[in-house]
């Protein structure tokens, strides 16, 4: 597999099409999953994978198969988001979590993952301001530390940890309130 | 049980979904001209060699062109465009002619160009990007940036508020703005819907929490105002029943609710999906049923008639070795019964009081003649009438 992945990557560097639709083929529905969680809606979702593809066929020549190939991908659609994402914070002024969404300390802060579908938690994750929501998605799905967001970002490492925290109050109340909701319907 | 952070990683690590297909066209568009414009002398292009000769001729034209002109500007003659002669090294106009030119915009204006409203371009879509749902932040009076200066933004705020914030399928909602001083407003109701006007309508067909958000702008600045609106799912009521002499049993169909509530037209009532009820009197009475989903809540009616029922049985008219003699009809609803079989002479040759046990054609443990027999039988029903039957039975046997 591996010595297929590396012919696979050297006729792309070369230019030939039809390896390079094989290599598109095979990782864009991950990596359009990736963007959609770091867009609101499937357009800018789509704007993301269309860039970082052409980034990425740029790029292949300097992969030096040190590292997983998967997890180079992802960084090249992570990092596109986030160019995106300062781009629109110079003409933007992209407003704050105010303090009252700290957590109560009774608030169930626990959650079983057969209570929510799919697309419930997009909502609620979408529901949080840009830049909330992409830190909360570095830390929590992809498993960065606070001091590479912050370096990822532009932002000072505590200006991640409370904006992390300040987004899991939000999503937890937000995820209390669906639950209450649903059981009233049943 | 998942930390919120378990569950989104649970839940999204390695979460697919395919792209539509346009996306590789526009990568392949892109991948074009990307390579297009790449200045790489290792991949010499057609392209730049024809556009370097269409620079060069161009210029080359231009060039011969001047010359010409040049030379003719010596016998300047008189049209409306303004003519150069050359005087003393210096081009002038000729002062018939002259074309003034626009002044520098006025310091005054060039302030105010930074206030000039442009609503920004994009279709709703790539506003909602930004779209984070938020509360209230009407005071905010300063802000700090990521660069931590500070910096003062106009006063203006977001807020509206609702025709309702509870309903049931299908919902509207009218939503009036409150917001001040500000350029425009987007709004989008959380079910797909979104708009520019300035107080907003939206109308929810499906069960849900939505969450409508307010951005209000202005200038460089932009705000959120969010409330939640509840929608419930309107159940549809339907009775289906069926009645057994006083006795109805009766069910809700086709609903879409938690709670069933009957009444039976007789100062009765029960609660619940299935409901069995019976009646003191015969008599037409309305069933009403009430269903309701939290606050939804529909009704439906039905008239319903108890009525002394007309029973009635009967006797076959012959026995073969197949069949046995009993009667058939509203067996059930009898409460007393006598049958006796006798032969033409009145001879008694089997008797029961069970209407279900029939006679098989056996008297004293054997089987009867071939003939015509006789059968009576008196019996009572349930609601009181009483009746009484006679007839032939032909044995039809070797």
């Amino acid at each position: 597999m591996e010595t297929q992945l590396h012919d696979l990557i050297e006729k792309c560097s070369a230019g030939n099409r039809e390896a390079q639709y094989k290599l598109y083929k095979t990782y864009s529905p991950l990596l359009y999953g990736l963007a959609l969680r770091y867009s609101y809606n499937q357009t800018s979702a789509e704007d993301i994978l269309q860039d970082s593809f052409v980034k990425i066929f740029a790029g292949l020549k300097d992969f030096k198969f040190e590292g997983s190939f998967e997890g180079w991908l992802k960084r090249v659609v992570i990092n596109t988001a986030i160019t995106g994402y300062h781009k629109d914070l110079k003409h933007r002024h992209h407003a704050d979590l105010t303090e009252f969404q700290d957590v109560l300390p009774d608030e169930n802060s626990e959650f079983d993952s057969a209570e929510f579908t799919q697309e419930e938690l997009l909502n609620v994750i979408n529901s949080l301001p840009e830049g909330y929501k992409m830190v909360f998605n570095l830390y929590a799905v992809e498993g960065f530390k606070h001091r590479e967001i912050a370096d990822m970002l532009g932002i000072d490492i505590n200006t991640s940890k409370s904006q992390f925290m300040r987004a899991r109050g939000v999503i937890i109340k937000r995820l209390n309130e669906l639950k209450k909701f649903k059981i009233s319907v049943l | 049980m998942n930390t919120p952070e378990d569950l989104f990683k649970g839940c999204f690590d390695g979460f697919e979904k395919e792209p539509s297909d346009e996306i590789w066209q526009n990568i392949q568009k892109k991948l074009f001209w990307q390579r297009f414009w790449k200045f790489d002398f290792k991949t010499l292009n057609v392209w730049y060699l024809a556009a370097a000769g269409l620079i060069l001729g161009g210029t080359l034209y231009n060039v011969y062109d001047l010359q010409k002109n040049i030379s003719s500007a010596e016998t300047s003659e008189k049209n409306n465009d303004v003519n150069f002669t050359k005087r003393n090294d210096q081009w002038l106009a000729n002062s018939e002619n002259i074309i003034p030119i626009e002044t520098n915009k006025t310091s005054e204006e060039k302030n105010n160009f930074t206030k000039q409203i442009i609503p920004d371009t994009p279709s709703p879509i790539s506003e909602g990007r930004e779209n984070g749902e938020i509360f209230q932040n009407t005071d905010i009076k300063t802000v700090t940036n990521t660069e931590n200066k500070e910096i003062n933004i106009p006063d203006f705020s977001a807020s509206f508020k609702m025709s309702s914030n509870t309903g049931c399928t299908p919902f509207t909602v009218e939503f009036k703005n409150l917001s001040k001083n500000t350029d425009y407003c987007y709004w989008n109701f959380g079910n797909g819907d979104v708009s520019y006007d300035n107080d907003g309508k939206t109308t929810f067909t499906k069960p849900g929490q939505y969450v409508v958000t307010l951005k209000t702008v202005n200038g460089t600045f932009c705000q959120f105002y969010s409330d939640t609106v509840t929608v419930y799912e309107q159940p549809q009521a339907q009775i289906a029943y069926a009645v057994s002499s006083k006795t109805i049993i009766a069910e809700a169909r086709n609903t879409k609710a938690s709670s069933f509530v009957w009444d039976f037209g007789n100062g009765k009532k029960s609660v619940g999906e299935k409901v069995t009820h019976t009646y003191n009197d015969y008599g037409n009475y309305t069933l009403n049923l009430i269903v309701s989903n939290n606050i939804c809540v529909d009704t439906v009616t039905a008239g319903i008639s108890i009525a002394p029922q007309e029973y009635s049985i009967n006797f076959p008219n012959a026995l073969t070795e197949e069949t046995r003699f009993f009667p058939k009809g509203n067996v059930e609803e009898i409460s007393r019964y006598s049958l006796k079989i006798m032969t033409r002479n009145g001879k008694e040759i089997f008797t029961s009081t069970d209407p279900r046990k029939g006679w098989d054609g056996y008297y004293k443990g054997e089987k009867v003649q071939r003939g015509v027999y006789v059968y009576n039988c008196q019996y009572e029903f349930s609601n009181g009438e009483r009746g009484n039957l006679t007839g032939n039975i032909t044995v039809l046997w070797e």
